[in-house]
């Protein structure tokens, strides 16, 4: 189950961060190269609609890496 | 060289087919990361793509409006126009206004100016001064106006919604200084001063949010930490709204809409259920279809050239719509027609040639996938906007249709189109057949032809009762007839289907085998669901072929005219039989068998037959 929640979250931040295929998600947080203010608000909206939860505005910025963003949906579900 | 170029243009012709296949992908499921990714094949493509017009849109904003650009760009793709966007600073959407040139090259075919009602009136909104009004639309106009002076680009600028940080309205809804109603008032006035300024569209938001839900459509919380005002589940909503009022402003304009008569102008079919049949009046669902009708007057008062494609019988539709109390439209509202039993994209051809239009400027409405699907393949220029099968969705169809939104239509327009009606030329043009084979093809039509088939017989006899069109004698036979013909004779079923459906039984021949080497076709038809695509032959070459297995030597039948029936008046002639004798309202023919076979579509994919002997 939690693989799937995995393999769905990084195909939203390929789509939404522009990452190659190939590239490595799982590495990437708000440090990385296009991970910029309105990425992080996009990455934030569609990760919201894809799994129907809310983030309050403390957990939206703490969610600066793809662990941090994975551990809070899985916490969520 | 020759090779280089047709790399280029291949080149370029994947990447129409990508951007179409990703704007299809985002139109069957819109979520934000779908939006992304057909947002991000945009950029990767080149500056011009086959199919798409490119659009240089500058967007002027006092809100974070980047999460809605992949939306926006999706609907835009789907009315192919591919965008890109130059985007100010937020705060200093003013200062773009008057120096244009800041916002670097090139210069914008279009600006979307987009002010939140909230951030725009500030901390006044909670005890706004008497004049407020009057400086929040003296603030808009003058960016509108700047924009007007000094670029040659179209504009389009939104009126005020409501936010998403409302105010407590001290005395009540019944303040007219407060600032809800303020709001309005500014709307209000957004519109009497822009109206006339043909380079200006108005995109009305108020009415947008409205229509989704203020509450649902926006998002205080990202609103209060990040100045986006709007829920993610919205953001298709407006990517639509905001497209359909940017095409409108940058594209050529539609200038005709051809509409199809039977289930799109009124319910049922005029050929089948009559004229007391149908449905079309103030009672549902006639009262849905009447909806339609007063739209369409409303696009010929505005400028639209109307006409008709409709399968039917001429005369029949023109004195039903002549003649019915409850018609809006009248045969003198539709500046030309084709009412026959041709290919409606050949049909739409000659409309377009006899209107001197380009068929890029045409909106063609029919409710039948198949039409639909005919008219794309052949024409696709012609805008196709399927009608709803449904006439509850009628009122939102209307709502929504695209390609009409054409703002401030002129006095010339107007002028034009008023004389277009009246001259409309009525010379038969060449009739032009776009390939009607190759269409059929791609349908894939597959039919299957049973011999006495009892598990069919009501079905059969439902048609015996309901086909009027299709149909050479119109003798309607009971349950207990075509049990009785079955034991006597031979009864010939014919089911379809194809791409889109499955049509059931269409087509029922009913042959009497007397002693044995001479038949009568007794009954032959077909359901006006199949017409146009070539099957009934296939049902006659059947038959004849199963009359020569069985020995027979020839074969008789006849038509007998009813008033509704003339499209079959050729039918048998047309497919290697002679007249014998001619009577008052009726005539019969012959057919050697093995003489000559039905003149066969070879766009039929799949012919089966079921309890022939061979």
């Amino acid at each position: 189950m939690s693989e799937h929640v995995e393999a769905t979250l990084e195909r939203i931040f390929r789509s939404v961060l522009r990452v190659p295929a190939g590239e490595d998600v799982s590495s990437l947080s708000a440090e990385s190269h296009g991970w910029d203010s309105v990425a992080h608000l996009n990455l934030i909206l569609a990760v919201e609609q894809e799994f129907r939860f809310m983030m309050t505005p403390e957990e939206a910025s703490a969610a600066n890496s793809f662990r941090a963003m994975l551990d809070l949906v899985n916490s969520r579900r | 060289m020759a090779s280089s170029e047709s790399a280029r243009v291949s080149q370029t012709g994947d990447w129409s087919e990508r951007l179409r296949s990703a704007a299809a992908k985002l139109a069957s499921d819109p979520s934000h990361a779908n939006a992304h990714e057909a947002y991000h094949a945009g950029l990767e493509a080149p500056a011009t793509v086959d199919g798409f017009v490119s659009l240089n849109c500058a967007i002027l904003r006092n809100v974070t409006v980047e999460p809605w650009l992949p939306e926006v760009y999706g609907a835009l793709l789907q009315r192919g126009i591919k965008a890109s966007f130059l985007l100010g600073d937020y705060a200093v959407y003013e200062r773009y206004a008057s120096t244009p040139s800041d916002l670097g090259t090139p210069p914008p075919d279009c600006f979307l100016v987009y002010l939140d009602a909230g951030i725009l009136a500030g901390d006044a909104r909670h005890d706004p001064p008497e004049d407020m009004a009057d400086a929040l639309l003296g603030r808009i106009t003058a960016i509108v106006d700047c924009l007007v002076e000094r670029t040659s680009a179209s504009v389009v600028v939104t009126n005020l919604a409501a936010d998403p940080h409302p105010v407590h309205s001290v005395h009540g809804d019944q303040d007219p200084g407060g600032w809800p109603h303020l709001r309005r008032t500014v709307n209000a006035g957004l519109t009497a001063a822009l109206s006339a300024e043909p380079r200006v569209s108005i995109l009305d938001m108020d009415r947008i949010v409205g229509e989704y839900g203020t509450s649902r459509a926006c998002d205080t919380r990202m609103y209060m930490t990040a100045a986006s005002p709007f829920a993610v589940d919205f953001l298709p909503h407006l990517g639509r709204a905001f497209a359909a009022t940017v095409a409108a402003a940058v594209l050529p304009p539609k200038k005709c809409v051809v509409v199809d008569c039977d289930n799109t102008l009124w319910g049922g079919i005029l050929g089948e259920d009559g004229p007391k049949g149908v449905a079309i009046g103030t009672d549902y669902p006639g009262s849905a279809y009447r909806e339609f009708q007063l739209f369409l007057a409303g696009l010929g008062r505005r400028g639209f050239l109307l006409a008709l494609n409709s399968k039917n019988n001429e005369s029949d539709v023109l004195s039903f719509m002549e003649d019915c109390p409850q018609m809006v439209l009248r045969p003198g509202d539709f500046a030309a027609h084709r009412i026959n039993w041709e290919d409606k994209a050949a049909n739409l051809a000659e409309l377009a040639r006899e209107l001197n239009l380009g068929l890029d400027s045409m909106i063609f409405i029919d409710d039948s996938p198949f039409e639909c699907e005919r008219v794309k393949s052949a024409l696709p220029e012609v805008q196709v906007e399927q009608f709803p099968a449904n006439p509850l969705d009628i009122p939102r169809y209307v709502s929504e249709v695209r390609g009409v939104e054409r703002l401030g239509v002129g006095e010339d327009d107007l002028a034009r189109a008023e004389s277009i009606r009246a001259n409309a030329s009525r010379e038969r043009l060449r009739r032009q057949t776009p390939d009607l084979d190759s269409f059929l093809r791609s349908l894939s039509i597959r039919l299957t032809i049973a011999r006495q088939d009892r598990t069919a017989v009501r079905r059969i006899s439902e048609l015996c009762q309901r086909t009027n069109q299709f149909n050479l004698t119109t003798i309607r036979h009971g349950v207990g007839d075509i049990e009785r013909l079955m034991d006597e004779g031979v009864v010939y079923t014919m089911s379809m289907r194809d791409r889109f459906s499955d049509y059931g039984t269409v087509g029922v021949a009913i042959v009497e085998t007397g002693s044995g080497d001479r038949w009568e076709i007794d009954s032959f038809m077909l359901s006006c669901r199949a017409f146009g695509r070539g099957v009934e032959a296939e049902l006659l070459h059947a038959l004849l072929e199963d009359a020569g297995a069985a020995g027979v030597r020839s074969v008789g039948a006849r038509y007998v005219a009813t008033g509704k029936n003339g499209m079959t008046r050729n039918f048998f002639p047309d497919n290697g039989f002679s007249v014998t004798e001619r009577l008052d309202g009726a005539t019969r023919f012959e057919i050697r068998v093995g003489a000559a076979a039905a003149s066969r579509s070879d766009g039929i994919r799949e012919v089966r037959r079921v309890g022939f002997s061979q």
